[in-house]
């Protein structure tokens, strides 16, 4: 009865017609009513995304791929819950932001997974034609030295371009909690960066 | 306007979302103190370095993985009805319809029962019983 009516509700929502991703809200009412091609193209626009935002969390490829893959599916499994069907690929995002904190905060993680110490972290080969300066790699670097709910709040952020009110609702947080986050993840990375200067003996 | 209040306005400078009459405070902030200048040159290095960080690759095999694990998972749950007509919803219809029938040729010839209670009893029953279906059946689709 209750997914009948969530049912009814999005055929209206589709009939209005949002304007800029009505084509993901197609997808999800095709998905729903079992065509799998539905699904399969909300997958291609989305991993990448989904991707990058488990890569930039755990920083460890395989991990990363897991959590997507587990993310999907199980959107998938609850495709008849989602409310905006227009923003099935921030719904994701969430589902694969809940995972990522809950690896991290795993007892067995730190044994496992090693983070990578800024320095050392390799750097993105796309970079190199763009000449990126080794600030710049430090900065990247440090954002895996950030506690998660902190790093979480810098990655959704610069995910793509987002609001404060769009990244917000990528993690699932309020949005006064979302900038309280990125404050402190900014303030911190900027510590980090001080200090990595400094130990190498170069002028602030 | 103090240091404190200023570099928590830096953040919404950076991000362009500060009031335009925060923003002239903050700039008259900001050209009498050397250290909140410093500090939103750091913001802007910060700001530069992780929005120009290009979208991580993953291996091409990934997406095809995913949705051929949808497919298996979906192939495991076909529903038995049309879609428009999930499982729970016509077995609980089924079931109440049964009841109510089960209910009504019980107790609406008890002869010791005032006929009163004999309806609320055989109302109440099959009502019961599809609340708890259905309840059950939310229980299994969203597991
Ligand atoms: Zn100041």
């Amino acid at each position: 009865m209750i997914a009948a009516l969530a049912r009814s509700a999005n055929l209206a929502l589709l009939a209005l017609g949002g304007r800029t991703s009505d084509d993901d809200t197609a997808l999800v009412a095709r998905a729903r009513e079992g065509d799998p091609s539905g699904f399969d193209e909300i997958v291609r626009r989305h991993h990448k995304r989904v991707y990058t935002l488990a890569y930039r969390m755990l920083h460890h490829p395989e991990e990363a791929e897991d959590v997507t893959q587990e993310a999907f599916l199980n959107a998938y499994q609850r495709l008849s819950q989602l409310r905006e069907a227009e923003s099935v690929g921030a719904w994701v995002c969430r589902i694969a932001s809940n995972l990522c904190l809950d690896r991290l905060r795993s007892p067995r993680r730190d044994t496992e997974v090693p983070m990578p110490s800024p320095d050392l972290a390799p750097a993105d080969p796309a970079d190199d034609d763009e000449g990126t300066s080794e600030t710049v790699e430090r900065i990247r670097a440090a954002v895996a030295e950030l506690p998660p709910k902190y790093r979480l709040a810098v990655v959704a952020y610069y995910l793509r371009g987002h609001t404060y009110e769009e990244a917000a609702r990528l993690i699932g947080v309020n949005v006064r909690t979302f900038k309280t986050h990125l404050y402190r993840a900014r303030q911190r990375l900027i510590a980090m960066l001080k200090d990595s200067t400094q130990a190498r003996g170069e002028p602030p | 306007m103090r240091c404190r209040k200023a570099r928590a306005n830096l953040q919404a400078l950076l991000d362009g979302a500060l009031p335009a009459s925060d923003e002239a405070r903050l700039r008259d902030h900001l050209a009498a103190c050397e250290p909140c200048r410093g500090h939103l040159n750091s913001l802007r290095l910060v700001d530069e370095a992780l929005s120009t960080q290009p979208e991580a690759e993953p291996r091409p095999e990934l997406a095809p993985a995913i949705m051929a694990h949808a497919r298996a998972q979906r192939g495991r749950r076909r529903p038995l009805v049309p879609i428009w007509l999930e499982g729970w919803t016509l077995a609980s219809a089924a079931l109440g319809l049964a009841a109510c029938g089960l209910a009504a040729s019980r107790f609406l010839p008890a002869a010791g029962l005032p006929d009163e209670l004999a309806v609320q009893a055989s109302g109440l029953l099959p009502v019961a019983l599809v609340a708890a279906f259905g309840l059950f059946g939310v229980w299994y689709y969203r597991a």
